[in-house]
């Protein structure tokens, strides 16, 4: 097992710096060290580096920092909860977010549970959400999918849209689910993720969000159609995307889609 | 009225056709002496734009608002004294008051706006563009045209969808000097064409690189009417800093792909268009950049990429040996910049090129084109009524930029690249794949 580079630690300690050159520095020396050793032949350094930048990452504070949770917690149960939820860090935001984004230039799957784990951190999740996009591994789809049950509405509609660029069954399902959220920027984005896998059954779904909802929002799944059509013709399915885009032509959907599908059908 | 067949009455015919209207058109339709008539208001292109900076105004505003066949119809930027200062400026012979927004949406939710010019940073311009393409609009989309690799094939194909007439801003295209050369090129002037060097450096100079390292400046709060968090849109947050908006937006890598996609979308675009690879690309890269550990900017400051295609031509690029597009070949070179055209020898240039057989050069337009006039602007909007594809096509524009990202995706991985041109992705090499792409920043999507 190749050792990591002394340096790398005092690196990511420097991230914090608040001399910002020195932390600029730090970042680059980071960086460049996290993408040259990317190459195939360098999977044991790889492994090693994620070890090292995903425990920065998730480290926790040390024990006298803000995190312990008070003695006079005791008996108020909302307030031990919110103790107990309120994670507490070594790294800054900041800090963590860089790290993050460093481990998603690895192509390994060592990265993944530090990832997944940086979903439950509320200042580093978005950036940790975007490298498991990065990742390719099943693993990273998992935590992806399971992001899905947290909350809030910008960070799940970022989770949906990492989902986007995947495909599979397990994909699909949670795809399908978020389409019925409540919040309708999720709701959009599930739409937009689903017309991106070419499997016609889903224009059953777009086509339902195209009745309902603010004018917006139906604008949008006329959109989502059209998107999925193409992406049927793109993947061989002519007949499906024809059908897609004759439905579209009989719609109120506007000019921009209809004239897409009068290209497509000529 | 200009023709029998308004721009409307087009509009609404073609898309009654088919998309075999969008045909390639060769550069014979760039003509410059096209636009002096006046069109009448409903024949005008009503056009939005897109980022009022620097670029946004002083060319694309300049240009176009006096251009007669067109509107400006709307002005969106995020900061609001420059969206203001535009439309103040835009009013200036117009009998129309322009609209003014903050938020590109509401600007393509205008029914009454044909077209969008997009002259934001870089990391904006694909989802500005894809949303303008399925709003109905068609689009000028400033070079790069994008930030890294797998959004410009995303691009490509909403173009085609939609049948949109999209113009890249790579206006070397439409400039007599490149044109030309590039038609000597092809037509084999200086013999077998065997290598090709882009230099990035200092524009009107034979010598110099161009290096800014920038300077530090403390993180503030976003003066009064700029919306920070929308001008980072898709891009990683960052606190801001002058340092890092409007025009300094070129030396951030997560803005822009630096010097290398800057120029390299002018320079590498001819490469690509005289190597006639204008849908494809190299097939190996290796690069050497010089990135600036001590910031702020942290772009490659000094670089050198060697591309070589799959004919086996070379393409180098560079920037310290100042600014333009030098072919060798067998028999002669050929040196041209956006002042000037040289060869090894003269008779290589006074031989007449005739437009016919070569799509890169008409002579006939030759006494039209003076550097910085609106030919491309022009070409443009010749497209829009005939509805054939620009001098500065997409694919185009999403090829040269590839080539750039290409060069900087070397450049920072420090190893020989394998890359292939068909699939567009590396061969061999997950680690140069994740490049590729760049997850946007929540809730932005493509």
């Amino acid at each position: 097992m190749p050792t990591t580079n002394p340096e790398v630690t005092q690196w990511i300690d420097q991230l914090g710096d608040p001399d910002q050159v020195v932390a600029y520095f730090a970042y680059q020396c980071l960086l460049e060290l996290t993408l040259r050793t990317g190459p195939p032949t360098q999977a044991e350094a790889q492994v090693c580096l994620a070890t090292v930048l995903g425990e920065a990452l998730t480290a926790p504070a040390r024990a006298s920092g803000a995190g312990a949770q008070p003695a006079s917690f005791a008996g108020n149960p909302f307030l031990a909860a919110v103790a107990s939820q309120t994670a507490s860090y070594r790294y800054a935001p900041r800090v963590r977010v860089q790290l993050a984004r460093l481990l998603g230039l690895l192509p390994c799957d060592s990265a993944v549970p530090f990832l997944k784990q940086a979903l439950m951190d509320l200042e580093a999740r978005d950036m940790a959400r975007c490298s498991l996009e990065s990742n390719a591994s099943e693993s990273a789809t998992e935590a992806l999918i399971g992001a899905l049950a947290a909350v809030g509405a910008t960070f799940l509609t970022g989770v949906v849209n990492s989902l986007a660029n995947r495909s599979g069954p397990s994909i699909v399902q949670a795809l399908r689910k978020a389409a019925q959220e409540p919040q309708p920027e999720v709701r959009d984005a599930a739409l937009m993720a689903l017309a991106a896998i070419p499997d016609s059954s889903h224009d059953s779904i777009i086509e339902q969000a195209a009745h309902t909802g603010s004018a917006a929002e139906r604008r949008l799944a006329h959109v989502a159609r059209a998107r999925l059509a193409e992406t049927l013709r793109a993947s061989g399915d002519k007949l499906g995307a024809a059908h897609i885009y004759r439905a579209i032509l009989t719609s109120d959907a506007e000019e921009p889609q209809k004239r897409a599908a009068r290209l497509a059908l000529a | 009225m200009r023709d029998a067949v308004g721009r409307r009455t087009f509009l609404k015919r073609s898309a009654m056709g088919s998309a075999a209207s969008l045909t390639p058109t060769g550069l014979l339709a760039v003509g410059a002496g096209q636009a002096q008539k006046p069109a009448a208001p409903s024949e005008r292109v009503r056009v939005g734009l897109i980022g009022v900076g620097v670029r946004g105004r002083d060319h694309h505003l300049r240009f176009l608002g006096a251009n007669p066949r067109v509107e400006i119809a709307a002005i969106c930027d995020v900061d609001r004294s420059r969206a203001d200062f535009a439309g103040q400026l835009a009013l200036r012979g117009s009998k129309r008051r322009p609209l003014i927004f903050g938020d590109f949406r509401s600007l393509l939710d205008r029914k009454d706006i044909d077209a969008v010019v997009i002259a934001t940073p870089d990391h904006w311009h694909s989802i500005i563009a894809i949303q303008a393409m399925e709003a109905g609009k068609d689009v000028y989309c400033e070079k790069p045209l994008t930030l890294f690799i797998a959004e410009g094939r995303r691009m490509v194909n909403v173009a085609r969808q939609y049948g949109t007439v999209i113009q890249v801003g790579s206006q070397q295209r439409s400039d007599w000097h490149f044109r030309r050369a590039v038609a000597l090129v092809r037509r084999q002037r200086i013999g077998r064409l065997k290598r090709i060097v882009t230099h990035l450096g200092n524009p009107g100079t034979t010598s110099g690189a161009f290096i800014n390292p920038g300077v530090w400046e403390p993180v503030q709060t976003p003066p009064e009417g700029l919306d920070f968090n929308m001008w980072l849109g898709p891009a990683p947050y960052h606190e801001y800093s002058p340092n890092r908006c409007h025009f300094e937006f070129r030396y951030n890598l997560d803005h822009s792909g630096g010097r290398i996609t800057d120029w390299g979308a002018h320079h590498n675009d001819i490469a690509q268009w005289a190597l006639d690879m204008d849908a494809s690309g190299p097939v190996r890269i290796e690069g050497k950049g010089g990135f600036n550990k001590a910031g702020p900017y942290d772009y490659a400051n000094y670089l050198e990429v060697h591309y070589t295609y799959g004919n086996g031509i070379e393409l180098v690029c560079e920037n310290e040996h100042g600014n333009g597009v030098r072919f060798e070949g067998s028999d002669g070179w050929i040196n041209v910049t956006r002042l000037r055209l040289d060869a090894s020898s003269p008779e290589i240039l006074t031989e007449p090129v005739s437009g016919q057989d070569i799509r890169a050069y008409d002579e006939k337009n030759k006494s039209e084109e003076i550097p910085g006039t609106d030919e491309h602007h022009n070409n443009w909007l010749d497209c829009i009524k005939s509805r054939q594809r620009c001098a500065a096509d997409i694919e185009t524009g999403h090829r040269s930029a590839t080539v750039c990202h290409l060069g900087n995706i070397a450049m920072r991985l420090g190893r020989k690249l394998e890359w292939d041109p068909d699939k567009e992705q590396f061969v061999g090499d997950a680690g140069a794949n994740i490049l590729k792409d760049k997850p946007f920043r929540a809730p932005w999507r493509l």
